[in-house]
């Protein structure tokens, strides 16, 4: 059953026990141990810490996923990095089978990188490589390590990776449920999203601050309130078990005005509801990644990525910069290449961070209004169809199409929703489907939708939507 | 763009595999639907059988198969085949995406892919229009057989 309620220390406890039998490596995990290993590493290696220190200096970290089949070779990516590519996070992807939590199949491809000196998997093994790895790979940088990845079971990788040393985590209950499996419910990702919350809880409730984080769901190509609304959902979801650190995530599609008021709204809104549904003490930490929906072939374009990324995390205040490596088109990149990409990252901060910019305050407000009430009208239905219970809510709104994504993996999703780009690549509401939109927002996005048809003296069509998807890997924004 | 149509045929439409790169076939899905074909969609990870499967159920006319990890080879295997065994005798089979990891030229993946019993064989970036017009022609013509 589906409830947005606290696990009682029972229920975790019993749960638990279940989640550290399913690798021997389990074995390893004593909570209270972790917890003394925590306080006694550097401050700031703690996630929490780092942010906050981020934002007292006006700082902002570039991060991005990486992933070797091995300590050993994690290490020396990560050493590389860290020197050469001046990174404050590092981030660690585990592989794809260990997101799927097949650990016998890791165990295999892991002896095999160690056999042949060469990396078999796509991103490290962690739950194989167990809390004595991570531990090695913790003190082997200066920086916090930074796990990166959605899965829609995490609970005994995020065990290993906070026994570890690690302090935060993504359980990002929408982008789970619909980006990362086909066939798994709800209340499936509910249920071990609130597991790894709970855990992450008790470990900030014992003096170690633990950041969750969400995003929400691969938006491309859909205006930002649906997925503020999925994200608003999905930090409630982390807050309700515990968690007082939260990264909040924005997708930018490249439109200045509507990305920075985006993110705005989002931190507003994500307040208000906290402080309606009575959750107090929450620090939040934005950050922002571009949208791509493939990662373009041309190296230049990926040099102005890592710029555009930058400049957004610059003007929404930002502590973390969500880059994407500016070789990752061409094979997996190499340790030279991630450094490059980090040093650009870092450059363009130093350039921009004494600067005072801003956007154009008559549009951000307009815009603003209208995504304001689009979340609210989106966030308010959840609530009434839950009774006040945002996940039982949520569970409705999913099948009825409140909340909905065109571009969803899982087969639990209306998909009617669709959106295309206005004339300045703000992103607009081509189809509402069962969003429960007033009809002074739906207008708003059809004028748009037609200003760009007016200007470019034809309709919108498949095309149009193909190409809106693909500009910026192609170096364009419309 | 989704304009109301009259019921053009049925297909049935799905990424194989364990892949989950889901945008192209839902564009597809909807270029289709607004043509009046009807579609059941079987979203992401589908296996050869479901496929199969939903086609009997459907009594579709076409099944429209969509890859993108590379894989696309080694997934069909033999799907022509067991399509016949279960009786799905004349049914249109498409395939479309990144389909195989080596760059290979299109004419000798396209040629791969017939040879493994696809009717017709899409590269990426291929306009849902020109799909879906393939479609209706190919449809008309089994219904005429």
């Amino acid at each position: 059953m589906i409830r947005n309620k606290k696990l009682s220390e029972e229920e975790f406890f019993k749960q638990r026990k279940e989640v550290l039998s399913q690798w021997h490596t389990g074995k390893e995990v004593d909570l209270d141990e972790a917890i003394e290993y925590h306080k006694n590493l550097p401050p700031l290696k703690n996630f929490a810490n780092k942010m906050r220190y981020a934002k007292e200096h006006n700082e902002i970290y570039a991060s991005t996923g990486m992933g070797k089949a091995t300590v050993e070779e994690q290490i020396e990516l990560l050493q590389y990095v860290e020197e050469h590519g001046k990174a404050d996070l590092l981030g660690l992807s585990p592989d794809s089978l260990t997101r799927q939590n097949d650990y016998k199949a890791a165990q295999q491809g892991l002896e095999e990188s160690m056999r042949t000196g060469k990396s078999k998997l796509n991103g490290l093994p962690v739950v194989n490589c167990g809390v004595s790895g991570i531990r090695r790979l913790v003190e082997s940088v200066n920086c916090p390590i930074q796990p990166r990845y959605g899965a829609a079971d995490a609970r005994l990788c995020d065990e290993i990776l906070f026994a570890g040393g690690c302090s935060n985590s993504s359980p990002d209950l929408f982008m789970d449920f619909w980006q990362h499996s086909a066939k798994v419910s709800l209340e499936t990702v509910v249920n071990t999203h609130q597991y790894v919350c709970r855990l992450m809880g008790y470990y900030t409730e014992h003096g170690v601050p633990m950041c969750a984080g969400a995003q929400g769901f691969y938006a491309a190509g859909i205006p930002p309130s649906l997925q503020t609304a999925t994200v608003i959902i999905s930090l409630l979801l982390q807050v309700e078990q515990g968690v007082k650190h939260l990264s909040v995530k924005c997708a930018g599609h490249g439109n200045l005005v509507q990305d920075v008021v985006s993110s705005k709204v989002r931190l507003n809104l994500l307040q208000e509801y906290l402080d309606k549904l009575g959750y107090r003490d929450i620090e939040m930490f934005p950050g922002i990644s571009f949208n791509l929906m493939q990662y373009p072939v041309d190296i230049g374009t990926n040099f102005a990525v890592v710029f555009m990324n930058t400049l957004m995390a610059k003007l929404i205040g930002a502590q973390q910069n969500d880059i994407r490596t500016v070789a990752e088109a061409k094979a997996i990149p190499t340790k030279e290449d991630v450094a490059d990409t980090f040093r650009t990252a870092k450059a363009m901060e130093n350039f921009l961070q004494k600067q005072k910019i801003e956007i154009d305050k008559k549009e951000a407000d307009i815009e603003a209004q209208m995504e304001e009430k689009e979340v609210r009208s989106i966030l308010d239905k959840v609530l009434e169809f839950g009774d006040g219970d945002v996940l039982v809510g949520a569970a409705k709104a999913v099948e009825t199409g409140v909340l909905d994504n065109p571009f969803a993996a899982n087969r639990a999703a209306a998909g009617k929703v669709l959106g295309i780009k206005d004339s300045e690549g703000a992103i607009r509401y081509y189809n509402t489907g069962n969003l429960p939109f007033s009809k002074e927002i739906i207008e708003y996005h059809k004028e748009k939708i037609a200003q760009r048809e007016k200007i470019q003296g034809k309709s919108i069509n498949y095309e149009t939507l193909i190409s809106d998807l693909l500009a910026v890997s192609n170096g364009y924004l419309v | 763009m989704e304009a109301e149509n009259r019921l053009q045929g049925t297909a049935v439409t799905g990424v194989i595999g364990e892949d989950v790169h889901i945008v192209g076939i839902r564009i597809i899905e909807r270029a289709l639907m607004d043509a009046g074909i009807k579609v059941t969609s079987l979203g992401a990870q589908v296996s050869q059988e479901e496929f199969i499967n939903a086609a009997l159920e459907t009594n579709a006319d076409a099944i429209l198969v969509s890859s993108f990890s590379g894989h696309a080879e080694i997934l069909v295997r033999s799907f022509r085949d067991k399509c016949i065994e279960a009786g799905l005798d004349n049914i249109i089979l498409y395939i479309g995406g990144s389909l195989l990891l080596s760059e290979e030229n299109w004419d000798q993946v396209e040629k791969k892919f017939k040879e493994l019993g696809f009717d017709r064989v899409y590269p990426p970036g291929t306009s849902p229009t020109r799909a879906v017009e393939d479609l209706k022609t190919d449809i008309s013509h089994r219904r005429r057989k």
